[in-house]
């Protein structure tokens, strides 16, 4: 009799498990929430992962006015737009020796509940109208962006929401090469509503040696959700 | 017995269920869905300007002239730039009348050689008496045809021509250099034997352009 209660119960906690997820509209919001048996979020620099066990109850409910999306992670649907501010940003002349610099604001809006990362990536370094000649990138990393000193294409975080202490602040920036691949280099936690802004900035400076002409590249902004 | 038997089958029925249901959820797990992205690009562009120097050594002194004996000496003119197109080197005399004034009697010269024609060009073999130049080497570009196929300052191969009033060009560059180059200019002077003896002085200024 005890083993069929205790056997009862645990089915009777699949059953009723049930994930909800989040809606919102300009003026409320209802948090993601989730009944299971177990689950956890983990992640890496590169990679996150939330995973959910024990959730039984799947599906889409709705009525007039309300959605509901019962279920596991596949059920999951958050919108997220992301803008620059200038599709083309000439930095200007640059006399070698003398550092030039540009901004370019990205806006974000995102309905994701763990907010989003930003990434960023370049088509190649930045090449003469000759095809061949390149500017060299900077030297230090995403990982770990250096206070500028020397040459090369860099960029930093100027200003945003929660920017990570490795990027310095003004005037001691901390300047990164933009990699081949998308990479993040910044990071929004949590929910916020409203147009969410990151100032990239650039920082380039050549040698004396550096063939004269245009140069030119590609910047590859993305921002992904997070969970 | 019989009662114990049938719990026995119950515990297991009921392991076993909740086996496959976890089994179910664990394989329900794996269809997350990725995260949401947007993307935008930015065009980044830049332009480099343009950077020369010219360095033309110290003055060059000819040394003591006897009439009927030409004198030689060179000075090594350095380029230093980016120029994407190269760059011209072009000079020109500083004198109205004359590149070289004696030195106390401003209206005593010694005679240039017809001057500096590039459109010709007019450079020619060294003769009789009076002051001239020539390009006798570039780590640039050296013209044979304005100015001979000689590799040193006395070389005989050499063609000569006098200072030009304006800035005329003596060396052109057409490509990118990354390292410093050289052009290098031979002067030489002859006087009749009739030519007022003392020191003789004059200047010549060398211009570089850089070419886009």
């Amino acid at each position: 009799m005890f083993m069929k209660t205790v056997s009862s119960l645990i089915f009777c906690f699949f059953l009723f498990a049930e994930s909800v997820l989040a809606s919102s509209s300009a003026n409320y919001r209802i948090e993601s929430d989730v009944i299971g048996i177990g689950g956890n979020s983990s992640g890496s620099a590169s990679y996150n992962i939330s995973d959910t066990l024990g959730q039984p109850v799947v599906g889409l409910g709705t009525s007039t006015n309300y959605k509901v999306q019962d279920g596991f992670w596949h059920t999951v649907n958050f919108s997220i737009s992301l803008a620059v501010d200038s599709h083309n940003l000439n930095l200007g002349t640059i006399t070698p020796g003398t550092p030039i610099t540009g901004q370019t604001i990205i806006s974000v809006i995102t309905d994701a509940w763990g907010g989003y990362d930003l990434l960023a990536s370049q088509n190649h370094a930045m090449t003469h109208s000759n095809a061949v000649t390149t500017i060299a990138d900077y030297a230090c990393a995403i990982a770990n962006p250096c206070a500028w000193s020397g040459q090369g294409l860099g960029f930093t975080v100027n200003s945003g929401t929660s920017v990570e202490a490795k990027w310095g602040t003004n005037p001691n920036y901390n300047y990164a090469y933009f990699p081949l691949t998308q990479t993040v280099f910044h990071t929004k936690g949590g929910y916020a509503s409203g147009v969410d802004q990151t100032a990239v900035g650039y920082k380039l400076d050549v040698p004396t040696t550096q063939r004269s002409g245009q140069y030119s590249n590609i910047i590859t902004y993305t921002a992904m959700t997070k969970l | 017995m019989k009662n114990k038997n049938k719990r026995k089958k119950r515990i297991i029925f009921s392991l076993s269920s909740l086996f496959l249901v976890a089994i179910f959820f664990l394989f329900q797990c794996a269809d997350f869905s990725q995260g949401a992205t947007a993307t935008d690009q930015v065009n980044l562009s830049v332009t480099v300007a343009e950077t020369i120097s010219l360095d033309c050594g110290a003055d060059v002194n000819l040394g003591t002239l006897t009439p009927g004996t030409p004198v030689s000496a060179s000075s090594v003119c350095t380029t230093t730039t980016n120029a994407n197109g190269g760059y011209d080197v072009s000079v020109k005399r500083d004198d109205a009348d004359t590149t070289m004034d004696h030195s106390t009697d401003a209206s005593t010269n010694i005679t240039d050689k017809t001057a500096w024609d590039r459109t010709t060009p007019n450079a020619v073999t060294y003769a009789t008496t009076g002051l001239a130049f020539s390009v006798f080497a570039s780590t640039a570009t050296k013209n044979t045809t304005w100015w001979g196929s000689g590799s040193a300052c006395h070389d005989a191969s050499n063609l000569y021509a006098g200072f030009p009033t304006t800035y005329t060009n003596i060396m052109e560059h057409a490509s990118y250099s990354a390292a410093s180059t050289t052009t290098s200019i031979c002067y030489r002077v002859d006087v009749p034997a009739t030519q007022k003896s003392g020191s003789y002085t004059g200047s010549v200024t060398y211009q570089v352009t850089s070419k886009p």
